[in-house]
């Protein structure tokens, strides 16, 4: 078992965003959880992440998790490549050859200010993606990108990912697919 | 506005109140109450022209900037303690403020009473840069991006990598706003300290002692000296503090 989620119930106040929610993911797997907007989905992600402290349960992570967030959280005074290659120390012209992989080997040395939407969530990818982790954790990776790119990002992802257990969070189903994961919904605090 | 355009209208600007001076130093007719800038620049050049000028510059400088760059470093660490410790900086807050609203006069006498008149000058200029350091330093650390730290957090980032690419940019800022105002206060006050206690050596004596023997002219030289001396410490201490924090890089 790569992520256990034990019991995980969580509230603010008196609502319940998510109740008695349990969930195995296993080792080499690819799990889309499918939730729309106001659903809990970023409280799940920051639960399943260990970035929330308070709720009832228990997540067990089984080597190191790499995340993409839902805003793209780059270090403004950093290039492009340095954002990178800040997460690990393998070397440089792999993130190249990565940041290449999904389009931007024109932009390495650029700062995020100059970027567009779309480009600060692949550099985003790009740095979870280059991460050393066994388990990957991913929060709408392709927001913002159109058809084709979505398309070439997703060859990427399920490239490097390889090995890997990969959880994706979406509201899209289609996206679920091009990752070829398996689908849970995620509705009201329950998983269908 | 293109660089030089705000150069030439800053000039102009400076030039402007150097003639309303003069036109005021004609009207009045008395060096004796109103010195002329000629005769404030003629009465700075026979100053310079002695050594005891520049032992007495170099000596205020020394003594009051060694005093703020104490300051700065009270400041820093009551700013790092009271972001770490909510009752640290609680502890501290009242104790700054009280610092910011006392008249600067008063704690000058107070340390006439307390301490040596030749370190007051030291200890006010420090005093007066701590509670502007730490309440800009300690401003700019909780504004640092939480989903950034979250991003140190996550990735493993050990205190080299985040201070590279998120604190100092994020407290440069903070910290050369904190520098400008706060080396420039304390100048001031480090020279009012002077003149109050009045130590050998010191741009304080000379200015008080121009008073006494009704020399207008060396004191408006010697005030001159102050505000020029203020601008190349301001200017120089944030250049340095910026480069110390591995300057800005767009």
């Amino acid at each position: 078992m790569s992520i256990s989620l034990r019991n995980i119930t969580k509230r603010f106040g008196k609502k319940t965003v998510i109740e008695n929610l349990s969930l195995d993911f296993e080792s080499d797997s690819r799990t889309a959880i499918v939730a729309f907007s106001g659903s809990g989905k970023t409280t799940l992600f920051r639960i399943m992440a260990g970035l929330e402290k308070r709720f009832e349960g228990e997540v067990i992570h089984d080597g190191k998790l790499a995340l993409m967030f839902q805003e793209d959280r780059l270090f403004e005074k950093a290039t492009v490549l340095e954002n990178v290659t800040a997460v690990s120390d393998k070397p440089k012209e792999e993130a190249v050859k990565l940041l290449t992989e999904l389009g931007l080997g024109d932009s390495l040395h650029l700062f995020p200010t100059a970027l567009s939407g779309g480009m600060k969530r692949r550099v985003a990818l790009a740095r979870a993606l280059f991460f050393d982790a066994q388990n990957v954790l991913l929060d709408e990776c392709f927001t913002g990108l159109d058809d084709d790119t979505k398309k070439q990002t997703a060859e990427v992802i399920n490239k490097y990912t390889q090995g890997k257990t990969l959880i994706l969070i979406t509201h899209s189903r289609e996206e679920a697919r091009l990752l070829n994961c398996r689908l849970l919904i995620f509705e009201k605090g329950f998983i269908f | 506005m293109k660089k030089h355009i705000k150069i030439i209208y800053a000039i102009a600007a400076i030039l402007f109140w150097i003639a309303v001076w003069q036109i005021l130093a004609w009207r009045v007719g008395k060096t004796l109450l109103l010195p002329s800038p000629v005769q404030t620049v003629n009465t700075l050049l026979d100053l310079a022209s002695k050594s005891d000028f520049w032992y007495i510059c170099f000596s205020s400088v020394a003594n009051i900037f060694v005093g703020a760059l104490l300051g700065v470093v009270i400041g820093i660490a009551i700013a790092v303690l009271s972001y770490a410790n909510k009752v640290i900086k609680y502890l501290f807050s009242p104790m700054l403020t009280l610092v910011k609203a006392t008249p600067i006069a008063s704690v000058i006498i107070l340390f006439l009473v307390w301490i040596g008149k030749a370190a007051i000058p030291f200890w006010i200029s420090s005093m007066m840069v701590v509670p502007i350091v730490a309440s800009n330093v300690l401003e700019g650390l909780e504004n640092i991006s939480h989903d950034l730290k979250e991003v140190t957090r996550v990735y493993n980032f050990g205190f080299a990598k985040s201070w590279r690419l998120l604190y100092r940019y994020s407290l440069l800022p903070y910290f050369s706003s904190s520098l400008k105002s706060g080396i420039a206060l304390s100048w001031k006050a480090g020279i009012a300290a002077e003149v109050l206690c009045t130590p050998e050596g010191t741009i304080g004596n000379m200015i008080y002692e121009s008073k006494v023997y009704l020399e207008t002219a060396e004191l408006f030289a010697w005030t001159l000296t102050v505000i020029v001396l203020s601008l190349i410490l301001e200017k120089a201490v944030v250049f340095a503090s910026s480069r110390l924090m591995g300057g800005d890089r767009k």
